[in-house]
């Protein structure tokens, strides 16, 4: 396994996360049936270390990210943040939308000091520290720009932003780049990894290109589906930095291969598989 | 969509046989824009081919003068009020009573729509009402109005506060439904609490619906101004109507009906202009 980033925590010993046989079920109440949406989640993650989560729409890959976030509750296991059970929303974590979520009434100053704001930790020094990490995800010269005004690329750059003033341990990131198109996203898993190698936090990325994960990755939980649960935890042992060469290598590929022969034989795809039907994986390509 | 290099022809034939491509393409009408001085003498021509109409009409048409005295009576008797103070003194109550109504109405329906909108247990129990009382015709409060506070200043203000509230609670209390729950999910991975989240994310993203609210609440209110002064009062302009109406004055009662109009017009637009400001900073992101 490649570590490229140091443990932040002296001696390494506190886990970043640690999650112990994580359910989340839900009842329904128009099916009157109860939807296991994860099932025994297991994962420990290390300071600084980057986890992708690969996995089918709905097999409950976000739903794991919110409980990490604190804004779902499991109804079995526990989770550990920092070695803090997680009761909630804490400042040190920080999430990334899908869809941005940025307020529309907000400049990208406004936005990026936003979770600052709400955590009640503006000061003298703020302005400067949003204006830093502006920089540092390529924004500079769109400090007053509200989001209408920038493109779906940039507005995630937004969301990262705020996302990372807040200096947070550990970073959540749900599918950030799925609404962004295929050429900006490129140059955006670039731009993340450049970031991460500077700023050192651990992440939990959702996604489901399985290329993204191998690029991204330190390790990888490939999920499958209802219930959602871990069918393996890969470790990515690439060199970085990943660029659009390392595609080529033949580890990449294996791996690639790999994962993607996992996901095509989930349980729940079984019956085309026996039937003899090409399994054709309901994933997208990075 | 395939294209072929071909050199231009002067008409190049289209996929379609027989089809010829037009030389050129009509061009696209855009709205047309025109120039604050344009609109300006537009409205003033428009305003004086109207005025000349009614003159003509009530100088040559067979039409009696007490259905329809000229302009030039009615203005010859605004004059003559003015000269005598009616018309300022009555103006100015009822400019009084309405502005005292408004700022009464607005600060009951603005807290009120942002509490019904925003708590669901006062949205189940109180919003059946504040429909049933924004569905009826407010008329037929004024007999119970009547009866409650008598025929003095405060009936008149009252039906006002009863015109105007109800119209712009329901829009208030429906922006707050609206609010994009992806933004306070936001808020709540920063650790915002309902206060927070009410302050930083439903107050500001309810502004646009509170300028609309307004404005509603401003044009129903005059109608309550005017309901009020026909039952209730011994002045102001609604009165001097009646009076003049009943006294088979027509000059007059044009003239004071003409300051009437203009009043309205002036109070929806001055909110208009409220409203436009409110939403140019505050189109949708997308």
């Amino acid at each position: 396994m490649v570590k490229v980033r140091e443990s932040a925590e002296p001696g390494g010993r506190v886990l970043a996360v640690e999650a112990h046989d994580v359910s989340v079920t839900y009842d329904r109440l128009r099916e009157k049936d109860t939807l296991i949406a994860l099932s025994g989640f297991t994962i420990d993650l290390q300071q600084g270390e980057f986890l992708a989560v690969v996995g089918p729409s709905g097999c409950g890959k976000s739903t794991f990210l919110n409980v990490v976030a604190g804004l779902t509750f499991p109804s079995a296991g526990t989770v550990k943040v920092m070695g803090k059970e997680v009761t909630g929303p804490e400042t040190d974590r920080a999430v990334v939308f899908q869809d941005y979520a940025l307020m529309p009434w907000r400049t990208t100053e406004q936005n990026v000091r936003f979770g600052l704001e709400l955590q009640g930790r503006v000061d003298a020094s703020t302005k400067e520290r949003v204006g830093h990490y502006i920089k540092l995800v390529g924004l500079e010269g769109f400090e007053k720009a509200y989001p209408r005004e920038l493109s779906g690329g940039m507005r995630q750059r937004v969301g990262l932003a705020r996302a990372l003033v807040t200096e947070p341990r550990l970073l959540l990131m749900d599918e950030p780049f799925a609404a962004i198109d295929a050429m900006t996203r490129e140059v955006m898993q670039d731009e993340l990894a450049r970031i991460v190698a500077e700023t050192g936090q651990a992440i939990i990325f959702i996604t489901h290109s399985v290329d993204e994960a191998i690029t991204l990755a330190d390790k990888i939980a490939v999920v499958t589906n209802r219930p959602g649960r871990i069918r393996e935890l890969l470790t990515v042992d690439i060199p970085r930095p990943r660029g659009r060469e390392s595609r080529k290598l033949p580890e990449f590929q294996a791996l690639r291969d790999h994962i993607w022969d996992l996901l095509a034989d989930d349980p729940a795809r079984g019956v085309a598989r026996a039937a003899g039907a090409t399994v054709e994986p309901a994933l997208q390509e990075g | 969509m395939t294209t072929t290099l071909r050199p231009a022809s002067p008409s190049p034939r289209t996929l379609v046989p027989g089809v010829f491509r037009r030389q050129k393409m009509p061009r696209r009408r855009g709205r047309r824009v025109f120039s604050r001085r344009q609109r300006i003498l537009f409205s003033v021509v428009n305003l004086a081919c109207f005025f000349l109409a009614w003159e003509l009409i009530a100088r040559y048409g067979d039409v009696p003068t007490l259905f329809m005295p000229s302009v030039t009576d009615v203005f010859a008797e605004l004059v003559e009020m003015s000269e005598e103070g009616i018309l300022w003194s009555n103006l100015g109550i009822s400019l009084l009573i309405y502005i005292v109504g408004m700022a009464l109405s607005l600060a009951v329906a603005i807290p009120a729509g942002l509490a019904i909108g925003g708590i669901k247990v006062l949205d189940k129990a109180l919003s059946t009402y504040v429909w049933a009382l924004y569905t009826m015709p407010r008329i037929v409060l004024m007999p119970i109005i009547i009866l409650w506070v008598g025929i003095n200043d405060s009936a008149r203000i009252w039906i006002i506060v009863l015109s105007a509230v109800p119209a712009t609670l329901v829009v208030i209390m429906e922006g707050v439904k609206t609010v994009d729950n992806s933004l306070l999910v936001a808020a709540r991975s920063f650790g915002a609490s309902r206060g927070q989240c009410f302050a930083k994310v439903v107050m500001p993203s309810t502004v646009p619906f509170i300028a609309t609210g307004v404005r509603m609440g401003v044009s129903r209110g005059l109608l309550g101004l005017f309901i009020g002064e026909l039952f209730t009062a011994d002045n102001g302009i609604g009165f001097i109507i009646t009076q003049a109406a009943k006294t088979f004055n027509s000059a007059q009662t044009y003239a004071m009906l003409l300051v009437f109009v203009l009043f309205c017009v002036a109070m929806v637009s001055a909110t208009q202009l409220l409203e436009r400001k409110v939403m140019e900073g505050r189109r949708s992101s997308d």
